[in-house]
Order: structure tokens, then C-alpha cells, then sequence
């Protein structure tokens, strides 16, 4: 059961996946290319201390796409199953309603995990090129917090759809964005600042998780027809 | 247990409103807080204020320190000769007190010089890679080297940026150096000034585990390290200001909250005097005039609201002169302390706490407005009975009234939770 329920889940996103992952090696070959010229056109001390130094060196791109990818694989696995109403047929599957719900949440961060370890560990591969480990331990501090934003992102996304109510839809989207917004900030104000983030926005995530359970009630006590 | 899974992300809102709705009150109702600024007049030989006015109509008032007398832009120049010097040569009117110094002004601006920390330089993590310069390089200029030097356990460790490699013999040397003057490993930090836009190098100072400082630099390819007699200070941090009037290196802060200048010749530590310093919360300015030496230093008192500015002054030897503590309101007006006293209860700050990582603090508690939440909680709970609701499940919605005022109506109103109706779970 629980296999079939993978495939069907892995069925519905494996497209955006495969789209996302060429976007994402294109987003790597982007930051190997502009540190190589960066290597080029400056010696490497002056190159290293503009990181040091000066926080000079550009996520951007990263940090859009982990966030877009989020929301993109959200929205490949949660509109189906409310435009078509095969959720309430999944909540029907011989399972109790917490494994299945569990299975559905988890399902979700395991492909975006496995998609934050491979740019995880390219990154750290790129900047091991080029820059003394003390570097990638920096950028590394402001990379991981996108990755807990998005998993947010994530989350937000699959509430949005499976929330029959528009105000607390509304809410649940606000409080998401100002809780990234001041996380996001935070943790780009120089280097190992975010720590201490890491664990809230942790927390946070737990408790939209928890979220998730209470929005299914609204179909389980058949609110939603 | 089910119907209590929507009260974290409801709790979670709150504080989230608690943090937000502060600021948008700030942003609607309250008024710009005036800066003052204290200075020392050598003229009169007493303390004078300027206050520059925030809002719409931007000006500067400029007066003595309680606001009697007040002055014009060019009197209050007048009155701080080493500050405005250029201007009031340029318009013959430098004060006659110092008209020695009106002969030849290149002495002023040679004797100025300015230090300034602020507790964000010392609780900042950095990236620890610093790049030890040739102090006497061949050309006018100073360059960046090659490599840059680590602290480990193993003492310096210099990097060669380009290829990462460790460059053994480097770090060997430098490494012999400081055990025979008698560091001990592990080295725990580096302060230093790694640019290049600086009159001249003065390499770094060395902070070991038994809190030892030394002065490393690098002289014609050759490593010059002496040790620093600290005599027991626990250094907390330093600051190096490469000046070209040579008279100290930079500025020590212990962990006791004292500040002592690294002076040229033979590093000996001259204790400023200043009291109730604390790096974790206050500014620290030090400014030197041919005439004396003016510490300020700035902190807010959030108990009273009030920003406080000590201002020392010391003679050339750094014996007190006069000192004198100047406090302002940071009121930003009557509608604003109102709205906020009977509308929040309290607000989430952000602060910098004394491992400089961001943190929320629990702010402005009002006592006027947990009573008005509190009388409004109990309202809510007689209507509840009245309208034969269940009180059971109405409970925890009046407890997060009472205790949070505000931020809980609003979410309870977004999340349906404020008043259920009969039959409604």
C-alpha cells in the first residue's frame, strides 16, 4: 500500500522534478562559471576577502529556485487532488487517517530533501575548488536557511490547497510569508548569525505539519463534499 | 488531544502580530526621536548640545548643554575649533583662545584622529582568514599577500589562496616565533585591519588561550612578533586603527569593561577613564584634538526610555578633565505612548544577544492594557455563559485574551476560535 502510494505521489511530480533538476544544474554551472571568472579576474585573496569581508557573493539564483521548486512540487501533487476530489478517495485507502496523511506530508520532504542534498552537495563541491573549507562553512550558513525556507514553502503550498476556508487560508499564507520574511532577512545579516533561526523556523515547520492534520479534519468531518 | 492541534500555529500568529503590529503602530502613530549631540567646547571650556529635528520640517538647533543659550551655526562652530577648523579659517573667524593653532592648521588635522566601537564589531561571527600584509613593501602601496593565515590548535596556519595549499614552512616559522615568546596553542583570535586602503600596515594582534596578546607583523619577508605585557587584562577584543600620528595602535576591551590604548614604543597600556562601560550595550567614541582627548560613550536605557551620552574629557596625559552624563527622552509622542499603553500589552523585539545572534525579547509590558484585556476576558467569559455556550471549549480562547490582549483576538477572529457557535467543534 504504502509503495503504491509513493508511485502514485512520485507519478504526479516526477516531471516537475526532472524540469527543476535541469534548472537547478544550470543554476550550479551559473555559480561555478562566475566563481572560476571571478578566480580569473581578481587574485584569490582579494577573491576570498571579498566573501570574507565585504559578504560579497550571489545566491540568488539558488534561492529562488530551491523556493520556486518548492511551491512548483506542492502544486504538482495537492491540485490534482483537490480539482478532482481524489483526496477524499485517499482518505478512504484501508489505512488510519494519521499514517496516511503522514505518509503524504513525508513524501513531499523527501523529494525536496533529496533535490537540497544533491544542490548541497555540488555547491560544496564548487566551492571546494576554489575556496579554503572556512569559505564553504560560511556560505554554507546562508544556504541552508533557503532550504528550510522552502520546505515551508512547501508546506504552505499543500495547506493553500487542502484548506477549504479562504480566510485561513489567507492566514496560514501571511503568517508564512512574515515568518520567512524576518527568517530570510535574519539569516543573511553576515555569516553564522542564523543558527538559532534554524531551530525556530524548524519548530515552525513542525507546527505547519501539525497544521496539516488539523486542515484534513475539514474533510474527514465531510465539510468538503 | 485533535482539537488542540490548531492552538501552535494560533500561538505562532500571535507572536508573530505581537512583533508586527508594534512596528505598524510605530510606523502610523509615533513621531521621529530628535538626535542630540554632546561636544566639548575648549573655547568656554564646557559642554554644548546640537539637536538635529527629524520629521517634515529637518533643522538644527545648536545651544549650551541645558538649552538656555542658544546659538547660530557659526558660533556653535566657533565653539569647537578642532572640529570646524577649515571653516573658520576660511571665513577669519577661529577663535583667538588658539590662534597658535590658526598659524599653522596641518597640526589640527594631524592630531585628529577617531576610534569607534560599537557592540556589534565584538559579538559579529567572522569568517576567520586573514590576510598578514608586508608592512615595508617595496613600492608606495600596500598589497594583499598570497596566502592568509588560520588560528588552529596548531597555532597560525598560513593558506596559499590560489592552490589551498598550506604553506608549511611559513607556518613553522611563525610558529617557533610565538612559542619563544611564549604563546600558548591554541591561538583563539585575530585582530587586525585587513585592507589596503590604509596609510600603513600594522599587521595583526594575536590573542592566545591563556589571554596573551601579540603584536605579529610582517617585516621584509620576516616575522616580527612581540609580546604585549597585558599584564592579567582578559582581552575580550581590540581594535587596530593604523593613524599616521603614531601614538597608539588601537584599543583594548577586557572582559571587565575596561578599554586601554596600545600605545607605540614599548605597547604600554594606558587605562581610559571611564565607568559603567559595557561592550555588550554601549558605544564607545574616542576623539583626539592637539589640546585633549574626548571619550563618549552612548547607551539607550530602555527602564526610563531615555538615550544616555557620557561624555569624559582628559588632558594629554588621559587625566580627567571634566565629565559630564547628558540623558534625552526617546518619546516618540504623547498619541503613540497612549495607543501603545492601552492597546498592547507588550511587544517582540529583536535584539542582539552577548553571543551577537539575533534574538526576540518580550518589550514595553503595559499594565494598563493586561488590565483592559483582563476585564474584556472576563466580559467574554459571562456572555459565554449567558449565551449558554459551553465555557469548556471557550476556555483557552479567554486565557490567550487576557494574557495577550490584541494579537490573540485578532488571530482567533482569522482562525474562527473566538466565539463558537452551539454545535460548532
Amino acid at each position: 500500500m504504502i509503495s503504491s502510494i509513493i508511485y502514485k505521489e512520485f507519478l504526479k511530480s516526477y516531471k516537475i522534478v526532472l524540469l527543476f533538476f535541469v534548472v537547478i544544474a544550470w543554476a550550479l554551472f551559473d555559480t561555478y562559471t562566475d566563481n572560476k571568472n571571478i578566480m580569473y579576474s581578481m587574485d584569490a585573496t582579494s577573491a576570498i576577502l571579498n566573501i570574507t569581508q565585504m559578504g560579497r557573493f550571489d545566491y540568488n539564483n539558488i534561492k529562488y529556485i530551491c523556493i520556486f521548486f518548492s511551491i512548483a512540487l506542492g502544486v504538482s501533487q495537492f491540485y490534482p487532488e483537490v480539482t478532482n476530489a481524489r483526496i477524499r478517495l485517499f482518505l478512504h485507502l484501508p489505512m488510519s487517517h494519521f499514517k496516511l496523511i503522514t505518509i503524504l506530508v513525508f513524501i513531499g520532504l523527501f523529494f525536496l530533501s533529496s533535490v537540497f542534498i544533491v544542490i548541497g552537495y555540488f555547491y560544496s563541491l564548487i566551492l571546494n575548488s576554489f575556496y579554503p573549507i572556512e569559505i564553504y562553512e560560511a556560505i554554507y550558513s546562508r544556504l541552508f536557511p533557503l532550504f528550510l525556507a522552502s520546505i515551508l514553502c512547501y508546506i504552505t503550498t499543500m495547506i493553500v490547497f487542502l484548506e477549504p476556508n479562504l480566510v485561513k487560508k489567507i492566514a496560514y499564507v501571511l503568517i508564512s510569508y512574515f515568518v520567512l520574511d524576518i527568517y530570510l532577512i535574519l539569516s543573511q545579516k553576515g555569516y553564522f548569525v542564523s543558527y538559532i533561526y534554524d531551530y525556530t523556523i524548524l519548530a515552525i515547520i513542525a507546527i505547519y505539519i501539525l497544521s496539516v492534520y488539523e486542515v484534513f479534519t475539514s474533510y474527514t468531518k465531510g465539510y468538503i463534499k | 488531544m485533535k482539537k488542540f492541534r490548531i492552538y501552535p500555529i494560533i500561538i505562532l500568529a500571535m507572536l508573530l502580530i505581537a512583533f508586527l503590529l508594534p512596528r505598524f503602530f510605530k510606523d502610523t502613530f509615533a513621531k521621529p526621536v530628535d538626535r542630540h549631540s554632546i561636544y566639548y567646547s575648549p573655547i568656554d571650556e564646557s559642554f554644548i548640545r546640537m539637536v538635529s529635528k527629524k520629521g517634515l520640517h529637518k533643522k538644527q538647533e545648536y545651544s549650551n548643554l541645558n538649552g538656555s543659550i542658544t546659538y547660530n551655526l557659526e558660533k556653535h562652530k566657533s565653539k569647537l575649533p578642532f572640529i570646524y577648523y577649515s571653516d573658520l579659517l576660511k571665513i577669519n573667524i577661529f577663535p583667538e583662545k588658539f590662534m597658535a593653532f590658526a598659524q599653522n592648521p596641518i597640526t589640527i588635522r594631524k592630531e585628529k584622529s577617531y576610534l569607534k566601537i560599537k557592540p556589534e564589531m565584538i559579538s559579529t561571527n567572522i569568517v576567520k582568514l586573514f590576510p598578514l600584509m608586508e608592512s615595508q613593501p617595496k613600492y608606495s602601496s600596500l598589497e594583499l599577500p598570497k596566502d592568509l593565515f588560520r588560528l588552529d590548535k596548531k597555532g597560525m596556519t598560513f593558506l596559499i589562496s590560489e592552490s589551498k595549499s598550506i604553506d608549511e614552512e611559513k607556518s613553522k616559522l611563525y610558529n617557533e616565533k610565538l612559542k619563544e615568546k611564549g604563546a600558548v596553542f591554541p591561538l583563539i583570535d585575530a585582530f587586525g585591519n585587513p585592507s589596503t586602503r590604509k596609510p600603513f600596515d600594522e599587521g595583526y594582534f594575536i590573542l592566545d588561550s591563556k589571554y596573551n596578546v601579540f603584536h605579529i607583523k610582517q617585516v621584509k619577508n620576516k616575522a616580527s612578533i612581540n609580546k604585549i605585557n597585558t599584564d592579567g587584562i582578559k582581552t575580550k577584543f581590540i581594535l587596530m586603527k593604523e593613524n599616521n600620528r603614531k601614538e597608539y595602535y588601537g584599543a583594548i576591551v577586557d572582559k571587565d569593561n575596561n578599554i586601554y590604548l596600545i600605545m607605540y614604543g614599548d605597547y604600554e597600556l594606558v587605562k581610559l577613564p571611564i565607568k559603567n562601560f559595557n561592550y555588550k550595550e554601549k558605544t564607545f567614541r574616542f576623539m583626539t584634538t592637539p589640546i585633549n582627548r574626548v571619550i563618549t560613550i552612548e547607551s539607550i536605557d530602555k527602564v526610563n526610555n531615555e538615550k544616555v551620552i557620557e561624555t569624559i574629557v582628559t588632558n594629554l596625559d588621559y587625566e580627567l578633565i571634566k565629565e559630564n552624563i547628558y540623558k534625552y527622552s526617546l518619546s516618540r509622542g504623547e498619541t503613540y505612548e497612549i495607543v501603545k499603553s492601552v492597546l498592547l500589552p507588550f511587544k517582540i523585539s529583536l535584539i542582539k544577544d552577548k553571543n551577537g545572534l539575533f534574538s526576540f525579547e518580550i518589550r514595553d509590558i503595559s499594565k494598563n492594557s493586561f488590565i483592559i484585556y483582563a476585564l474584556l476576558a472576563l466580559c467574554l467569559l459571562i456572555y459565554v455563559k449567558l449565551s449558554n455556550r459551553k465555557i469548556k471549549t471557550h476556555i483557552i480562547p479567554i486565557i490567550l485574551i487576557a494574557s495577550t490582549g490584541i494579537y490573540a483576538i485578532i488571530v482567533l477572529i482569522l482562525f474562527n476560535k473566538l466565539l463558537t457557535n452551539k454545535g460548532q467543534k
